[in-house]
C-alpha cells in the first residue's frame, strides 16, 4: 500500500513543480519515485459528504499517510440539501455529489469547480464508463473524480416471497399491500414507476409521462408501507418484518442475511439503474488548501481506498487498479470487473429535468 | 436588579402609572435581541417568498408563490391533516396533563420533587432517537402486537394513529410542567372550603382547578400545540404513506424541490396563523383570570 | 393562623371527610385509580428509554427483535469515536452557555410582559412568542442566510445566538404563567410592612416562582443540548451531538452508537438530577415553608376584600 501512495505523493509533488502559479505551500520537487513526504502537505480541508464518505475505517490511511492535513467534515442528507445549503451560504472545499442525482447540476449551478487533470493522479486508470459519465466532465474540463458505483434492483425476503420477483411490477403485486417498501428519492421512485408502466427511456420522459407516473405512483400510495430514508431504515424494517420487499441495493441483501434474514437481491427485466458518485471541488477553496484536497481526491480515487469500499459496502469501483488487488470472490460478488456492462442496466445519469421529477414526488409523498 | 426595583416601586401606586417607562428598561434588552437576531432573518425569510424562482435577486419579484400555496388544494388538505392529527394528539395530552400536574401539586407530598424530575428526565433524550423506539413498540412484530393475541395489528405504526400516539409521548413533559407550575400557584385550602361547602370532585375541577391552572392550560398549548403543527420527524419516522404534515411539506419544498419561494410563503402563512391563535390564547387567559 | 393554614394546605383533601367505610373504600379504588394512570404515564414516558438501553447491548446493529446476544462493544465504539467527543463537548458547552442567559432574559421578559400594561404589550408578547412557534428549520436556514448577509462566520458563536433568542421565550411562557397568577398583594404588603425593594424580591417574589426558574433552567439547557434544526444550519464545521445523531441515520453502525451513548447520557442525568433533588430537599424545607406561608396569607388577604 505505501508503494502506490508514495508513488502518489510524488506525482503531486511533480505537479506541483510544474503549476506555474502555485500557492501556499508547494512540496520540494524530487525524483519519479517519491521521496517526497507525504507529511509536507498541509492544510484545512472541509467536506460536505454523504456520511461514508467520511467513515474512520475508510479515511484512516488518509490521516496516517498526511497527518498534517486537518479534515473537517459535515455530513448532507442529499444532494439537493448540499446544495440548498452551499447555495445559502455554507462554505466547503470538497463535496461528494451523485451522478445520478446532482452531479451535473453541481456543474452548472457553479459548485463545482474545473480539476487540474495534471494533479488527478488517478485519473488515467479510471473505467473510461466511469469518466464518460455525465456531470464528471463538463465544458471541456474535469469537474468531479468519481469513486464508486453501484446498481438498484429489488430486495425481498426469500422465506415469505417464494418466487423471485423479475419485474418491478412485482412491487405492485396486490399481495404484497402494505408489506413494499420505497427508497425516499425522487429518482429512484419515479424511474420504478416509469419502467413499471412500460415508459421508454425514463431519463428523458417528458411532463405528461412524469404526471403518469406520479398518478400511478399515488394510486398505488397504499401499497408501501413507509418511504424509507437509509440503509439503517431499510435494514431494521426487514428483520422486523414491516416489509418484505422493496427497492434496494446488493448490500442491503447482504447485511441483512447477516442478520439472519434470508434477503435476496435480483434484478427487474425492465431494467437495473445505477448510481454512481464521487467528489468534486468547490471555487471557494484558499491556495494554501489546494494541495491537500488534491490529496484527498487522489485518495479517493487510489486502488487502496476504492479496495475498502468494496469489501465493506460491495461497491463498485472507478480505479482500475483495484481489480489487481481484490480477490476474485470479491471481485465476482460485488460486479467489480464491470460497471455499466450490466444486463440492461440504465446509466447512472440525471433525468433530463430533475426538477420537475423532485417536485413531483413531494406531490406524491404530500397527496 | 435595579430594572427589578423600576418594577416595583410604581406598584405600590397603582398598576398603570409608570408602566411605558419600566417596562421600557426591563424589555430592552430581549427585545432588541428578538429584533436583531430574529426578526432579521425573518424579514430575509419574507423577502424570499416574494423572488421568482430560481431563488437568486436577480429573478424579480412576484407575488404568485402567496397566491400559488394558498389555492393549492393540496395544501388544504395537508392542512387539514396536520390540524385534526395535532388536536387529537393535543387533546390526549391535556387529558393526562392535567390530572399528572394535579396529583403532583395537591397529593403527592414527599413524592412532588421525584415525579417532576423524572417527568422532566424522560424528555432528555434527543427526540428522534425516541421516536425510532416507537417502531419497536407499535410494529407489526414489535411489543403490543406480542402482548396482544392475535393476528398482528397493522394500523399501530405507520399510520395517522402512529403520529398520534408518538407526538402525544414526546410532549406530555412540555405540556404538563406549565399546567405545574401554574397549580403550583394555588392555595390548596381552597378546595378544603370547596368541600366543606359540599362540591364534588367534578365540581371542584370544573369551577376551581381548571380556572384556576388556566393560564398555564393556555400556556402548555401554545408551547407543545404549534410545533405539533410543524413537526415532521415524527411523521416522517412513524408515519408512513398516509399521514403528511405541514412541516413535512414545508421541509419538502425547501430542502426537496429547492422551492424557496414556495416554502418561504408557505411558511410565513403558518407563522401569521400562529400568532393570531397565540393571541388568541393569550387574551383568554387574561379574560379567564380577572374573571375569578 | 399561619401554622394551620401551613399544614392543611399540605394535607390531602380527602381528610376533610369523616370517614366512614364507604368513603374508605372509595379513597381505595381513588389511590389506586391514580397509581394506575400514574403508572401507564410513566410506562409510556420511559419505554422508548428502556427500549433503547435494550438495544444498545444488542450484539446487532439492527433495531428490530429477535436480540442477537449480548455485546458491550457499542460502548466501547462509542468511547472511541473521536467525533463524537467533540460532538458531545460542544453540545454541553454550548448548553452550558445558553441555559443561564436564557434564564436571565426570560425572567426579565415574564416580569416586563405580566407586570406592565403599556399599548405595545400584544406586539411584544407576539415578538416573544413568535420564535416558539415558526418551525425551527426555518429559523435555522434564515439565520444562516442573515449571517451569510451581514458576513458573520459560522461557528459555535453563531449557534449560540441563534439558540439564545429561539429558547428564551420559553422561560418567559413558564415563569410568566406562575407570574399571572401571583398575588401582588403580598408585595404591596411587604412594602407597607418596611420591607426593602431587595427584600420584596428575595423573600417573596424569588421563592414564589423558584420552581417556574428551576423547570425553565432545565428546559432550557435540555432544549439548547438537543436542539437540532437551528445548529444543523448555523454550524460551521463543527458538530453538536444532536447533529451527530442525524447524520448517523445513514449509517446503521452509528445508530447502535446512537443507543449505547444515549443510555450514558441518561444514567449521568438520572445520578445528577438524584443528586440534585437531595440537594434541594436538605435545603428547600425552609423556603418551602415561607412559599406555603405567603401562599396563605395571599387567601387571607384576598379573602377579606
Amino acid at each position: 500500500m505505501g508503494r502506490w501512495v508514495r508513488a502518489g505523493a510524488a506525482a503531486i509533488a511533480i505537479a506541483l513543480v510544474g503549476v506555474a502559479c502555485g500557492g501556499g505551500s508547494s512540496a520540494p520537487a524530487s525524483g519519479p519515485h517519491g521521496s517526497v513526504d507525504p507529511s509536507s502537505i498541509t492544510g484545512t480541508i472541509r467536506l460536505l459528504s454523504y456520511s461514508d464518505g467520511f467513515d474512520p475505517g475508510y479515511l484512516a490511511a488518509f490521516q496516517q499517510q498526511y497527518p498534517n492535513i486537518k479534515l473537517e467534515t459535515s455530513s448532507m442528507g442529499s444532494n439537493e440539501e448540499a446544495i440548498a445549503k452551499i447555495q445559502a451560504g455554507f462554505d466547503a472545499d470538497v463535496v461528494n455529489s451523485c451522478v445520478d442525482e446532482a452531479t451535473l447540476e453541481m456543474d452548472e449551478k457553479g459548485i463545482y469547480a474545473p480539476l487540474d487533470q495534471s494533479r488527478l493522479t488517478n485519473w488515467n486508470d479510471l473505467f473510461p464508463s466511469m469518466q464518460q459519465l455525465p456531470g464528471v466532465q463538463y465544458n471541456g474540463g474535469i469537474y468531479m473524480v468519481p469513486v464508486d458505483a453501484g446498481t438498484s434492483g429489488i430486495v425481498y425476503n426469500a422465506d415469505v416471497v417464494t418466487t423471485p420477483p423479475t419485474s418491478w411490477a412485482d412491487l405492485f403485486d396486490p399481495q404484497w399491500q402494505g408489506r413494499a417498501g420505497m427508497e425516499d428519492i425522487a429518482v429512484t421512485a419515479f424511474m420504478i414507476g416509469a419502467l413499471t408502466l412500460g415508459i421508454q427511456d425514463p431519463i428523458n420522459m417528458d411532463q405528461t409521462q412524469i404526471d403518469q407516473v406520479k398518478q400511478f405512483l399515488i394510486d398505488h400510495k397504499s401499497q408501501f408501507r413507509t418511504f424509507w430514508k437509509g440503509d439503517a431504515e431499510v435494514k431494521s424494517l426487514f428483520k422486523s418484518g414491516e416489509i418484505v420487499i422493496s427497492s434496494g441495493y446488493p448490500d442491503t441483501a447482504k447485511a441483512l442475511q447477516q442478520e439472519g434474514v434470508n434477503a435476496k437481491f435480483a434484478v427487474a427485466k425492465e431494467g437495473q439503474f445505477l448510481w454512481a458518485c464521487g467528489y468534486g471541488m468547490t471555487p471557494n477553496v484558499a491556495p494554501e488548501n489546494l494541495d491537500a484536497v488534491y490529496a484527498l481526491l487522489n485518495y479517493y480515487s487510489s486502488p487502496e481506498a476504492e479496495l475498502y469500499e468494496a469489501q465493506h459496502w460491495n461497491y463498485q469501483i472507478a480505479n482500475e487498479k483495484t481489480l489487481k488487488l481484490a480477490s476474485p470472490q470479491l471481485i465476482q460478488e460485488a460486479s467489480l470487473d464491470a460497471p455499466f456492462h450490466l444486463q440492461n442496466a440504465i446509466p447512472a445519469s440525471p433525468p433530463e429535468n430533475r426538477d420537475a421529477w423532485v417536485a413531483a414526488w413531494t406531490e406524491v409523498k404530500a397527496s | 436588579m435595579a430594572t427589578a426595583d423600576v418594577a416595583i416601586a410604581p406598584a405600590k401606586r397603582g398598576r398603570r402609572s409608570g408602566g411605558g417607562r419600566g417596562a421600557f428598561g426591563i424589555l430592552f434588552a430581549p427585545v432588541t435581541l428578538l429584533i436583531v437576531l430574529f426578526l432579521g432573518p425573518m424579514v430575509i425569510m419574507a423577502f424570499m417568498s416574494i423572488l421568482k424562482f430560481p431563488p437568486n435577486t436577480s429573478s424579480g419579484r412576484t407575488l404568485s408563490h402567496y397566491t400559488d400555496v394558498l389555492t393549492d388544494p393540496l395544501n388544504w388538505k395537508i392542512a387539514w391533516t396536520t390540524l385534526w392529527m395535532s388536536t387529537t394528539a393535543m387533546i390526549i395530552m391535556l387529558a393526562i396533563g392535567i390530572p399528572l400536574a394535579y396529583y403532583m401539586v395537591f397529593r403527592a407530598g414527599k413524592w412532588e420533587l421525584f415525579l417532576l424530575l423524572s417527568l422532566v428526565l424522560a424528555d432528555e433524550l434527543a427526540p428522534v432517537v425516541k421516536i425510532y423506539a416507537w417502531q419497536v413498540i407499535l410494529g407489526r412484530n414489535g411489543i403490543v402486537n406480542w402482548v396482544i393475541p392475535g393476528p398482528p395489528i397493522t394500523w399501530l405504526l405507520f399510520s395517522p394513529f402512529a403520529v398520534i400516539v408518538t407526538l402525544a409521548a414526546s410532549y406530555i413533559t412540555y405540556t404538563t410542567i406549565p399546567i405545574y407550575a401554574a397549580m403550583k400557584a394555588i392555595d390548596a385550602s381552597m378546595f378544603e372550603s370547596a368541600v366543606d361547602l359540599g362540591a364534588g370532585w367534578w365540581v371542584q375541577s370544573k369551577r376551581l382547578l381548571i380556572p384556576l391552572a388556566a393560564p398555564g392550560i393556555f400556556i402548555a398549548m401554545i408551547l407543545v400545540y404549534i410545533p405539533m403543527l410543524t413537526d415532521f420527524v415524527t411523521a416522517d419516522i412513524v408515519g408512513g404513506t398516509g399521514s403528511y404534515m405541514m412541516g413535512q411539506r414545508v421541509r419538502d419544498l425547501i430542502l426537496g424541490s429547492g422551492d424557496w419561494g414556495a416554502g418561504s410563503a408557505l411558511n410565513l402563512v403558518m407563522l401569521v396563523v400562529s400568532i393570531v391563535f397565540s393571541l388568541l390564547a393569550y387574551k383568554l387567559a387574561r379574560l379567564n383570570r380577572i374573571q375569578t | 393562623m399561619a401554622t394551620n393554614v401551613a399544614e392543611r394546605a399540605t394535607a390531602p383533601v380527602v381528610t376533610a371527610i369523616p370517614p366512614t367505610a364507604g368513603v374508605r373504600f372509595r379513597s381505595h379504588a381513588v389511590t389506586w385509580s391514580w397509581r394506575a394512570f400514574l403508572f401507564v404515564v410513566y410506562l409510556v414516558l420511559f419505554g422508548p428509554l428502556v427500549i433503547l438501553m435494550l438495544f444498545s447491548i444488542n450484539d446487532s446493529n439492527v433495531l428490530a427483535f429477535p436480540l442477537e446476544g449480548v455485546t458491550f462493544h457499542w460502548y466501547t465504539d462509542a468511547f472511541h469515536d473521536q467525533l463524537l467527543h467533540d460532538a458531545l463537548v460542544n453540545s454541553i458547552v454550548v448548553a452550558c452557555i445558553v441555559a443561564p442567559i436564557c434564564l436571565v432574559l426570560g425572567t426579565l421578559t415574564a416580569f416586563g410582559l405580566t407586570r406592565f400594561r403599556f399599548r405595545a404589550r400584544p406586539a411584544v408578547a407576539g415578538l416573544v412568542g413568535a420564535p416558539l412557534i415558526l418551525p425551527w428549520l426555518i429559523i435555522g436556514i434564515a439565520a444562516l442566510m442573515f449571517y451569510v448577509r451581514f458576513k458573520v462566520d459560522l461557528s459555535l458563536n453563531t449557534v449560540i445566538a441563534t439558540q439564545v433568542v429561539c429558547t428564551f421565550p420559553l422561560v418567559t411562557a413558564i415563569v410568566g404563567a406562575q407570574l399571572f397568577r401571583f398575588q401582588r398583594v403580598q408585595e404591596e404588603a411587604a412594602i407597607d410592612l418596611g420591607c426593602s425593594r431587595m427584600q420584596v424580591l428575595r423573600y417573596i417574589i424569588l421563592p414564589h416562582i423558584a420552581p417556574a426558574l428551576a423547570a425553565s433552567a432545565i428546559f432550557a439547557f435540555t432544549w439548547s443540548f438537543n436542539n437540532y434544526e437551528i445548529s444543523a444550519f448555523t454550524l460551521g464545521f463543527q458538530q453538536t451531538f444532536p447533529v451527530w445523531v442525524y447524520s448517523s441515520v445513514r449509517n446503521p453502525d452509528h445508530t447502535a452508537i446512537v443507543n449505547a451513548i444515549s443510555t450514558v447520557i441518561s444514567i449521568i442525568q438520572v445520578v445528577l438530577l438524584t443528586v440534585a433533588l437531595l440537594f434541594l430537599r436538605a435545603r428547600s424545607g425552609d423556603d418551602a415553608a415561607r412559599g406555603i406561608i405567603a401562599g396563605g396569607e395571599a387567601v387571607a388577604a384576598s379573602a377579606e376584600t
